[in-house]
C-alpha cells in the first residue's frame, strides 16, 4: 500500500517535471523590438556652378526603390536643374546616368527607379537656366538592410 | 511482483523525463559540413564603352566559383552624356576567337536592377553589349557584371 502510494508521489514529482520542462521548450521568449528602419534619406545641400554639375555618391545594402527629390535650387520656384542617377565609375572620374529628368524644385520625387544593392550616384547639372551658383538641396531616399 | 511492476512503471517514469528534458534543449551542435560551407565572394565590374549600330562590345570575365552572374545595363548616353532609354541587347557567352558566342541574351532597357542573371560555374567567360537595331548613332553605355 505504501509502495502504490509512493508510486503516485513520483508519477506527480514527474508530471511536474515534465510539464515545466515543455513550458520551457518554447524559443517565443525573445522581447519585442522596435524594427530597424529599412531605408535611409539623406539631405544633401551643396552648390551647383554655371554650367556645371554636382555629384554624390551612395550605397545601397539591399533591393528597393530610390526615391530622389530636388526640394530647392536657388531662391527661384521656376528655374529648372537636370537631376539624375546613375553608377559612379571605378576610377572615380565621374557618374554614368541611368536616368534623368530636367525638372523644377517640387516636394515630390521627381526621381523614383527600382536598384540592386550596390554603389550609385545622384547628379544635379545645370540645363544653361544658371546665370550664377545657385545652393540646391536634393533629398535621396533610398533601401538598406535591417540591421 | 508488485514490487516489479513498480520498478518497471518507475524505470519507464525516468525515461520519459529524461526524454522529454532531452527535448528542451533547442542548442544545434554545429555541422561540420556547414561549417566548411564558404559563401562566394562576389566581383564587380563596370563595362563601358560606345557602341555604334550594329555593333557588338563585349568583356571578359573569370568565374571562380559557380553562381549567379549578373549584368545590369545602367546607362546608355548620348556622347553627350544624356541619359537614353534606349533598349540594347545584353548577353552572357563564352569567348570564341575574337568574338562572344552568346548563350543567354535578351534586350532591355538600361536600369538601376539586374536585368539579366544566370547561374554558371566556374571558368572564362564574356558579357556582351550588341545593337538590336534601336541604336541609329554611336551611344556611350554602361553595364555592371557582379560575379563569383
Amino acid at each position: 500500500m505504501r509502495a502504490v502510494f509512493r508510486f503516485k508521489s513520483q508519477l506527480l514529482v514527474a508530471l511536474l517535471v515534465g510539464a515545466v520542462c515543455s513550458a520551457g521548450c518554447s524559443d517565443d521568449e525573445t522581447a519585442p523590438t522596435t524594427p530597424s528602419p529599412t531605408t535611409s534619406s539623406v539631405t544633401w545641400q551643396t552648390n551647383l556652378a554655371t554650367a556645371g554639375a554636382s555629384s554624390r555618391s551612395f550605397t545601397t545594402t539591399r533591393s528597393g526603390t530610390v526615391s530622389i527629390t530636388l526640394q530647392r535650387l536657388g531662391t527661384s520656384t521656376e528655374m529648372r536643374a537636370g537631376l539624375g542617377v546613375g553608377i559612379p565609375l571605378a576610377d572615380g572620374s565621374g557618374c554614368v546616368l541611368s536616368r534623368s529628368v530636367e525638372t523644377v524644385p517640387g516636394s515630390t520625387a521627381q526621381l523614383e527607379l527600382d536598384v540592386d544593392a550596390g554603389d550609385y550616384c545622384v547628379q544635379v547639372y545645370d540645363l544653361g537656366e544658371l546665370t550664377s551658383a545657385a545652393a540646391f538641396t536634393v533629398v535621396l531616399v533610398y533601401p538598406i538592410a535591417a540591421s | 511482483m508488485m514490487r516489479l511492476r513498480l520498478s518497471v512503471a518507475r524505470f519507464v517514469l525516468l525515461a520519459l523525463v529524461a526524454t522529454s528534458a532531452a527535448g528542451c534543449s533547442s542548442t544545434t551542435a554545429p555541422d561540420l559540413a556547414d561549417s566548411q560551407i564558404t559563401p562566394p565572394t562576389f566581383t564587380t565590374q563596370t563595362f563601358a564603352g560606345t557602341l555604334s549600330p550594329g555593333g557588338t562590345l563585349f568583356y571578359s570575365i573569370v568565374v571562380n566559383q559557380q553562381g549567379p552572374v549578373s549584368l545590369t545595363l545602367a546607362a546608355v548616353q548620348t556622347p553627350g552624356g544624356g541619359a537614353l532609354t534606349t533598349p540594347v541587347g545584353i548577353g552572357v557567352g563564352v569567348p570564341q576567337a575574337t568574338g562572344c558566342t552568346r548563350s543567354t541574351s535578351l534586350t532591355t532597357a538600361p536600369g538601376l536592377a539586374a536585368q539579366l542573371t544566370v547561374t554558371l560555374n566556374p571558368g572564362t567567360y564574356c558579357a556582351a553589349v550588341y545593337d538590336t537595331g534601336t541604336v541609329s548613332s554611336a551611344v556611350n553605355f554602361a553595364m555592371r557584371i557582379t560575379y563569383p
